[in-house]
């Protein structure tokens, strides 16, 4: 018998995909039912499949990406495989991941127009949709504005009103969070919360992040693991079962250290809600746990490498971006600078390279005592590395040997230094092997470590490095932090991190500086900085899910938890 | 790091309110009968209302720069090369010879170099109609535009989009070219033409793949919008011609008239007056 009361909205029966190009079917057996009105998460790490299921709900399989499909698909009962991407689109409507593409309109009224103004609607009918639309999901007095003038939040709210207007049931969001802030994406999740509830839309959310999105109401999460669904569960079975960390993703900080303190997780109420997580003696054991970790070590304080004194500057002659801005790295200290978008981040990193000239800067620059105005981009490098965030703007020699010599190459190293001085760090980060290969050939993860040697090969005192974990899954993100830090310690390294994970600046700074509309809001150690919610909400920045935990059952956190928790992930890991 | 890019930039001047269609008819009818004539009053005519609305549509230096210097470099080469390949073309075309220096085939004639000035003249007018055209018009109003005067919305869409990504591009190119010169490629001008050149390469290869990255996904995004579903389409900005939008083309087809009459009185596109 059929069950009346709950149909399914979205159902694939025994799905398999092979992309044309592949020898190996991505998507193996997929069986999978979506109630109307539910909200469920496709989670699983790097190369799980989930995209690939993603682009199969929203119609882009097999039309934009060809390949072999078995199996059914249905909506509402009715049979979908040969529906063409169109129609589709009329009822599932699809968020993709990378919003700046998404954005298809100059600005956001003609974006979320978009679908209506190819659908031949007349200009009344569209104005008020847009309007309406806008202003459920607050971009009410944002219409006029160009993409480069909104925030990633708002990007994103523009690009699900753009879908939403076609009032199709349900809502398809490829990895949302992947270019939100942590205070950006909880607003967003809190949106979506609002949208099942008041609109009875049917959210299918596509997102490795899963320690950001438990607390939410979701009905089930949907595990993928090399193209097969492992689990299909609520949350709380997925976090009590220890699902997350086998599959490569990260569980929630707090949840983490329930499992520490060795908590049995069936025992407890609320387990997804850190505010609210109850237990008998929940915190007489946390804290016993607390108090037989280590002592914090002190870190020694090092004489200062890098001093910015007085700095200014301006895009805009009007508007001063930095006013007499001090600022200063000590040697072999790991910093982090974090704060909203626009708040002068890239600015500060591009005035200490060199990336902006010179001549609208004031203020004094020195390195070691030498005064960094007078070096070029290059000597500059040659002290002072800097890694940007997408690795794929790097890489522009044939292979990643060739990649990692092109520094030296270009300064007329001999070849027998260069093997020695390249073939340790590739050894390093795990490319030894994959040296002839061409640097496309890589994955996003070896790619990023690749463009981090390629610029220490100069050996540097200080390494800047630009968001090095976004877009990554919990398993590559802590690799490529530990790679990080081993380099700090083998090098002596100063490392200066730009980040928006507060989870990450916990376990691994010694310092933090919170920087807000060019001014330093902060300048203290990150356990600190998570005591000042003030600074926090200015700075756009959440804190993290321990901190939470731990504030409302009255603990207080320190940094040795996250270390400690982190060095626990990681050791489950391999 | 949206500074200085070159393309579109909103604002307020009567220019910017002028819709998208006004301003592509304005400027492929001005451009098209410019270079059409070669009446130096009439090219000088056109130069000063190009120049004027560049005054108007406050467009800034900065934001111009680069391409003025790059039109003024070719426009030069050009006047140059005019003169290697038809020293002579000037008497040919207004039948008598007035040398001024030297002798021979390579003689420097006052028709000659009246000839140059009307060429110079043309990249006088064209030059910043075209600059005016590029910074004031929104990219979908243009496409709107083109729409109106008969070209196929994906066409014209394509066309929008194309100059949408000018500034992304640009920004992308900067990025790039940075981090290649912090790896060690001199870009800076002590170092060979040679040299800078190869240096562009490399960043060309990471700029194309994450391009034709951008153009995948864009084509996706629309894809899932159901662009291209039927023959027409709707446009959110569809503008309707103001009062500012008629006295624009009123003024554009008095300069035609004028030019017409021109034809007509010298009997030929060419004004010579001193036979």
């Amino acid at each position: 018998m059929e069950n009346e009361t709950s149909r399914a909205i979205l159902k694939l029966d025994n799905v398999t995909f092979k992309y044309e190009a592949q020898k190996e079917p991505t998507l193996k057996n997929i069986n999978l039912e979506v109630q109307a009105g539910e909200f469920i998460v496709i989670a699983g790490a790097s190369g799980s499949g989930k995209s690939t299921l993603g682009r199969l709900i929203s119609g882009l399989i097999p039309e934009a990406f060809p390949g072999t499909l078995t199996g059914e698909l249905y909506f509402d009962g009715q049979r979908i495989n040969d529906e063409s991407i169109f129609k589709r689109s009329q009822k599932i409507g699809t968020v993709l991941q990378d919003v700046n593409a998404q954005f298809v309109g100059l600005s956001v009224a003609e974006d979320i127009a978009f679908a209506l103004e190819n659908d031949e609607v007349g200009e009344t009918d569209m104005h008020a949709a847009v309007a309406a639309w806008a202003s459920r999901l607050d971009l009410g007095d944002k219409l006029q504005l160009a993409p480069q003038q909104l925030s990633g939040g708002q990007k994103q709210r523009t690009a699900m009103a753009g879908v939403l207007i076609d009032e199709s049931p349900v809502l398809l969001l490829d990895e949302p969070l992947a270019s939100l802030d942590e205070a950006s994406g909880q607003e967003m999740l809190g949106l979506l919360e609002r949208l099942r509830t008041e609109q009875g839309i049917t959210i299918i959310l596509i997102e490795h992040r899963l320690a950001d999105v438990l607390q939410y109401k979701i009905d089930r999460v949907v595990l993928l693991d090399e193209g097969e669904i492992v689990q299909d569960a609520p949350p709380v079975e997925i976090l009590q079962e220890a699902r997350l960390p086998q599959y490569g993703l990260a569980e929630p900080l707090y949840v983490q250290l329930l499992r520490a303190a060795n908590i049995e997780l069936r025992e407890l109420s609320q387990l997804t809600q850190p505010q609210t997580v109850l237990g008998p003696q929940l915190q007489q054991q946390i804290e016993e746990y607390l108090a037989q970790l280590p002592n914090h070590e002190t870190t020694q304080i090092t004489e200062p490498l890098l001093t910015v004194t007085d700095l200014s500057f301006s895009y805009d002659q009007n508007q001063p971006l930095f006013d007499h801005l001090n600022f200063s790295l000590r040697k072999s200290e790991i910093v982090t600078l974090v704060g909203k978008n626009g708040s002068g981040k890239s600015t500060l990193i591009n005035i200490l390279t060199g990336f902006i000239e010179n001549k609208n800067v004031g203020g004094t620059l020195t390195l070691a005592e030498t005064d960094l105005r007078t070096l070029s981009i290059k000597e500059r490098a040659e002290r002072m590395g800097y890694v940007i965030q997408d690795p794929n703007l790097m890489l522009t020699q044939p292979t990643v040997f060739d990649e990692v010599a092109s520094g030296l190459r270009l300064r007329n190293v001999s070849d027998s230094e260069i093997a020695e001085r390249v073939v340790p760090l590739l050894e390093l980060a795990g490319l030894y092997s994959m040296r002839n290969w061409p640097t496309d050939s890589l994955s996003y993860g070896q790619k990023k470590r690749l463009s981090i040697i390629t610029i220490l090969v100069l050996n540097p005192d200080i390494l800047i490095l630009d968001e090095p974990t976004a877009g990554q899954d919990a398993e590559n993100a802590n690799r490529l932090m530990d790679f990080v830090r081993d380099l700090q310690q083998s090098y002596g390294l100063t490392i200066l991190l730009v980040t928006h994970d507060l989870g990450l600046m916990s376990y691994i700074a010694d310092r933090t500086v919170v920087l807000v509309d060019g001014q330093i809001m902060a300048d203290t150690d990150p356990i600190r900085l998570l005591q000042q919610p003030d600074v926090l909400t200015h700075a756009h920045l959440a804190p993290t899910s321990l901190d939470v935990f731990l504030t409302s059952h009255h603990m207080v956190a320190n940094q040795q938890v996250y270390r400690e928790l982190h060095k626990r992930e990681v050791a489950h890991e391999s | 790091m949206n500074h200085n890019i070159f393309g579109f930039h909103p604002g307020t001047t009567p220019i910017h309110q002028l819709t998208g269609t006004t301003k592509l008819i304005i400027f492929l009818s001005l451009t098209i009968f410019g270079s059409l004539s070669f009446d130096l009053r009439y090219l000088l005519l056109l130069s000063v209302v190009a120049i004027g609305a560049l005054f108007v549509a406050k467009i800034k230096w900065t934001d111009v720069r680069v391409l003025v210097w790059l039109v003024i470099v070719f426009a030069i080469l050009n006047l140059i090369l005019i003169y290697v390949f038809a020293p002579q073309y000037g008497t040919h075309l207004f039948g008598s010879k007035t040398v001024l220096l030297g002798s021979g085939a390579y003689a420097l004639t006052f028709e000659q170099l009246y000839y140059e000035i009307i060429v110079f003249t043309k990249y006088l007018f064209a030059l910043p109609l075209a600059l005016i055209f590029l910074m004031t018009t929104n990219p979908s109003e243009f496409s709107a535009g083109l729409n109106k005067i008969g070209i196929s919305y994906r066409v014209a869409y394509a066309v929008a989009l194309a100059l949408r990504y000018i500034p992304d591009i640009q920004v992308e190119y900067q990025t790039i070219s940075k981090v290649q010169q912090a790896r060690g490629y001199d870009m800076s001008k002590n170092t060979s033409l040679w040299h800078r050149l190869k240096g562009a390469v490399g960043i060309m290869m990471p700029l194309m793949f994450t391009s034709l990255e951008q153009i995948d996904s864009v084509s996706r995004a629309m894809d899932l919008r159901r662009f291209g579903k039927r023959k027409r389409r709707t446009w959110y900005y569809a503008q309707k011609f103001k009062t500012l939008d008629w006295w624009a083309i009123a003024l554009t087809s008095l300069l035609i008239g004028i030019e017409l009459v021109l034809l007509l009185t010298n009997g030929s596109r060419f004004w010579y007056p001193f036979k």
